[in-house]
């Protein structure tokens, strides 16, 4: 290059070709025969191929005639003696020394002081990899928006403002809106409004920013050609490789056949609940008839019977107040039991409270029963027997010990000293809590009362827990 | 004496209800096992009471007696029911109080006094008895 004189300026000659030498794009110069006077480092490294190869050479002789492109041809031999310069003249061909190539070409005429035929310079830029990528980035939005159209869910894409950038087929089938009604539109402009809802806008707001996804909004509303709908919306944030503007994918899930599923079954559990506790109500009703031609000193049996059957009718609303799949969790049971006792036992202007100390810990529905019963027998002993001042705490308490579960009823009235005069009614209580214990497979401790109050231990096997992966659910 | 309407489809239970409200010093003017029935009997017999079961055969359902009788100020009502309080949707725009079942006769017969006291004062004096509670005021729509 150091052949382009630069005149007289006071720039000493080196500077243009230390330009040209550092230019990340291959340069060529060549003269009005398409004779290659010199190039570019860049050049030689991009067609490898060296000085010595190249300078002199006609450009379409150059490297066993690769570069005799028609596309260059009409290039050199038609544009270029017509034009001062041609910018982004495309040019793909394939190389025998570095395969296939889209080449862009820039070319500019210059001329030295005297000299009217000219050179050309050409700058050539390899674009393949920007094209490839360009191509397989379309191909990924073409790809996109066929599985965005085959989706059964409506679904829409949109900008960081919240625009539509695209809605899927079953969005505008579903929502009777054609595809130029959604584009560059929020989704809370759509239709009567139904998604303008100040919660999810709040929520949406929070996708990108925050990349927090939406994960089951649900939203029930009349929709146009469809009547009342609920839908499920999800979102999440969107990024394209490459690519930093983010997008947010928003799903509309129907669920309104769902919903009215879980709506059947609950109308059939009332339906259920209410026929037992209607039969539970029958065998109160017999005990009831008997006891009024029962002699007095047996009233008080049939009594504690009539209560103990309330109590199971009482763990039946518990144990589906804390499930809903198919365990229960004992830690909300536990507290059921514990506000259920407090509520009808006590009063709200009791001295005693119950409290509740409990991991979270799951039994199966069956056992729940008989664990239920229990703790409704050693709480209530407790309530009964252990606060002759009517103040008090009793504490249910439920933990993983090993591969057991420590279940403990505390209380810090006055101990078993007191009322070791074995009554026929504790005794009975007593009787209930080893049967319990033994249905459940479990062990009693023997119950301390050294300092004040009384303390039931009773050590229960892991069995009760279901096999991992069991379906959770919290009251 | 008092008198007590009494809907229930459970026909061993509305007799169980009669006797023992009988034997407490009532007068059990009727028991109806529909709505229909229960609102004949109500307005042939203007009760001071009613203890309704809420779900009834066909499908009825106590809540729409009390609405038909126009109960409010004119007759205190008790529910009687499966539900559980935290699923119910009965408040005092349907009746003063309810009682989960199963209940004991004992309990029935307390309640039914605290119903007559809310309706006739407004007030309601605790110890209640089990599984029983004072209907909320109605969630303003």
């Amino acid at each position: 290059m150091s052949d382009i004189a630069l005149g007289t300026k006071a720039v000493p000659d080196i500077a243009a070709s230390d330009i040209v030498e550092t230019v990340p794009s291959a340069l060529i110069i060549l003269d009005r025969n398409l004779n290659i006077t010199s190039a570019n480092r860049a050049f030689y490294q991009t067609f490898r191929t060296s000085p010595a190869e190249t300078e002199g050479c006609h450009i379409y002789e150059l490297g066993n005639r690769q570069w005799d492109i028609p596309a260059l041809r009409s290039l050199l031999e038609s544009v270029i003696p017509h034009r001062a310069s041609v910018e982004g003249f495309e040019v793909e061909h394939d190389f025998p020394t570095i395969g296939r190539r889209i080449m862009l070409v820039n070319a500019r005429k210059i001329f030295r002081p005297g000299d009217h035929d000219g050179y050309i310079l050409l700058a050539i830029e390899d674009v393949s990899e920007e094209r490839a990528a360009r191509a397989e980035s379309r191909r990924n939005w073409q790809l996109t928006q066929s599985i965005v159209d085959t989706i059964r869910d409506p679904l829409v894409v949109l900008e960081h403002d919240m625009t539509i950038v695209t809605a899927s087929k079953a969005f505008l089938t579903i929502f009777e809106i054609t595809e130029a009604e959604t584009q560059g539109r929020r989704v809370s402009e759509l239709g009567q409004h139904q998604w303008d809802v100040p919660a999810l806008r709040h929520l949406m707001e929070k996708v990108l920013p925050e990349n927090k996804p939406i994960e089951s909004f649900e939203i029930e509303d009349d929709f146009p050609g469809l009547g009342r709908r609920v839908f499920n919306l999800n979102a999440r944030k969107i990024s394209q490789p490459g690519n930093h503007t983010n997008r947010m994918l928003l799903v509309f899930e129907d669920i309104t056949d769902r919903k009215q599923r879980e709506r059947d079954a609950q109308v059939l559990t009332n339906e259920i609940s209410h026929r037992i506790k209607n039969n539970l109500q029958i065998v109160v009703g017999l005990i009831a008839y008997e006891a009024r031609s029962t002699a007095a000193e047996c009233v008080q049996g049939y009594k504690a019977m009539q209560a103990r059957i309330g109590a199971i009718a009482q763990l039946y609303d518990l144990i589906s107040q804390s499930s809903r799949g198919r365990t229960v969790a004992v830690d909300a049971y536990l507290g059921e039991i514990a506000e259920t006792m407090s509520a009808s036992l006590l009063g709200n202007t009791s001295g005693i409270k119950i409290e509740v100390k409990a991991e979270a810990l799951d039994i199966d529905p069956d056992r729940a029963v008989p664990f239920g019963l229990l703790v409704n027998e050693l709480a209530t002993n407790a309530i009964k027997h252990a606060f002759p001042g009517g103040t008090g705490r009793v504490v249910l308490s439920v933990e993983r010990v090993g591969d057991q579960i420590e279940l403990t009823v505390a209380d810090n009235g006055v101990g078993m000293k007191d009322k070791d005069s074995a009554k026929v009614p504790e005794k009975r209580g007593a009787d209930y809590v080893a049967i319990f214990v033994r249905q459940l497979g479990g062990t009693i401790a023997p119950p301390e009362s050294d300092g004040p109050g009384t303390t039931v231990r009773i050590r229960l096997p892991l069995l009760l827990v279901p096999p991992e992966g069991a379906e959770r659910v919290a009251a | 004496m008092l008198r007590v309407l009494i809907a229930e489809d459970q026909l061993m239970i509305a007799d169980l209800l009669a006797d023992v409200l009988t034997a407490n010093g009532y007068e059990v003017c009727g028991i109806a096992r529909t709505v229909d029935e229960a609102v004949t009997l109500g307005e042939l017999h203007q009760p001071d009471l009613a203890v309704l079961d809420v779900q009834l055969a066909r499908g009825g359902r106590g809540p729409e007696i009390a609405r038909r009788l126009n109960s409010r100020g004119k007759f205190g009502v008790l529910y009687t029911t499966g539900e559980h309080a935290r699923t119910s949707t009965l408040t005092l725009a349907d009746g003063e109080a309810a009682i989960v079942k199963p209940y004991s006769v004992e309990d029935l017969v307390r309640a039914l006094e605290i119903v007559r006291e809310i309706a006739t004062s407004g007030t309601a004096t605790p110890p209640f008895p089990p599984g029983f509670r004072v209907l909320p005021a109605p969630a303003l729509a």
